[in-house]
């Protein structure tokens, strides 16, 4: 069978949230797990954060660098006047 | 002149474009009368009152019914439709879809072509968001808003290609055909959902960066209900693709 996209996603989150929650609710124990108790339970948070971020500055960094291309649009006005002239002569009636 | 027994079927579906079409087709007609290939161009005018399809008669006359084709419909039926009922008239073994609107500029479609015969893929996509593409004639709003559903399409459908939402692409005419079958959606993200499609039915697609010179008479259709149109269509295909 193939997955769908939210099935895929929920199946990371899964993946993710198991052994997270069978720490946090301490079914799961181990000397270095009490030791880095705090970072551990903050992980999501951390995790979504450095996501936004990363998603921002992408989003921001790809807005800022697209292309205006205004060659194009003056090439287009060029080529506008020149079609305009060209259908004139043959016979055509602009209706504007 | 070209040896390639192929012929493109360039699709034009039309409302209101009185003052854009004469040009388009003038373009049309200069780049690939210039290739060489063998091509038609379909017409499909939605009753636009402005008398558009006058206009496209008047061009007809011009250019000869070999390569004008005039398919018009008595009312506006929207654009899912029109290529539907553009796609039943054609000839060509490949269909060219693009808007009449002159943002797509025709300079592109030889460029299309020569990469689909290069590397036979099954869908050509025209692409504002990678290698030379752009867009003239949007402000700082605009772009952040493309940027941002670009990226949410791309993380959310994973599809093989940068521009989900553009409409100037090249597919075999049975590929158009299976992915438009497969579509559920209409309006402004038909165009994103026939990619998604093409990715599941497992077609190739090569990216063509192109220049996307925003519409400069008539007017374009961006406000808060296609936004809101936009994503629940992206989390319908998020859920169901
Ligand atoms: N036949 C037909 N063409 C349409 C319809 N709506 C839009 N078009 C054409 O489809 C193309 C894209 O439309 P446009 O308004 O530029 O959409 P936008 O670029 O997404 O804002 C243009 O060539 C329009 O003339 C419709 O209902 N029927
Ligand atoms: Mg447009």
């Amino acid at each position: 069978m193939v997955m769908t996209n939210l099935q895929r996603w929920l199946l990371y989150i899964g993946l993710f949230a198991i052994p997270y929650l069978a720490i946090v609710t301490g079914i799961l124990r181990a000397p270095v797990l009490t030791k880095w108790e705090l970072e551990i339970q903050l992980l999501p948070l951390v995790l979504l954060v450095l996501f936004g971020a990363y998603s921002a500055s992408v989003v921001l960094y790809r807005t800022f660098t697209f292309n205006d291309c205004p060659l194009a649009a003056k090439e287009l006005q060029e080529q506008i006047a020149l079609a305009r002239k060209d259908l004139k002569e043959k016979g055509f009636i602009f209706r504007d | 002149m070209s040896t390639s027994a192929h012929k493109y079927s360039i699709l034009l579906p039309t409302y209101k474009e009185k003052e854009n079409l004469p040009i388009i087709i003038w373009l049309i007609v200069k780049y690939l009368g210039e290739s060489g290939h063998k091509y038609e161009i379909i017409i499909i005018d939605d009753g636009s009152p402005d008398g558009t399809l006058d206009v496209a008669k008047d061009l007809q006359k011009i250019y000869g019914e070999e390569t004008i084709v005039l398919r018009p419909r008595g009312s506006k039926l929207g654009l899912g439709t029109a290529y539907i009922h553009g796609i039943k008239h054609a000839t060509g073994d490949f269909i060219i879809i693009m808007d009449a609107d002159l943002s797509h500029h025709p300079k592109f479609i030889p460029k299309f072509i020569e990469l689909q015969a290069k590397e036979d893929y099954d869908i050509v996509s025209g692409t504002r968001y990678s290698g030379d593409g752009g867009v003239f004639g949007w402000d700082f709003k605009r772009k952040l808003i493309s940027r941002g559903a670009n990226f949410l399409s791309q993380i959310l459908l994973r599809p093989n290609a940068s521009d989900l939402t553009g409409s100037f692409r090249l597919y075999k005419k049975n590929v158009l055909e299976k992915c438009i079958a497969s579509c559920v959606s209409k309006g402004y993200v038909f165009q994103m959902e026939m990619l998604v499609r093409a990715r599941q039915h497992g077609y190739s697609i090569g990216e063509v960066p192109i220049t996307f010179v925003d519409r400069l008479y008539g007017s374009s259709k961006l406000g808060g209900t296609e936004i809101i149109q936009f994503a629940k269509n992206l989390l319908y295909l998020f859920a169901t693709t």
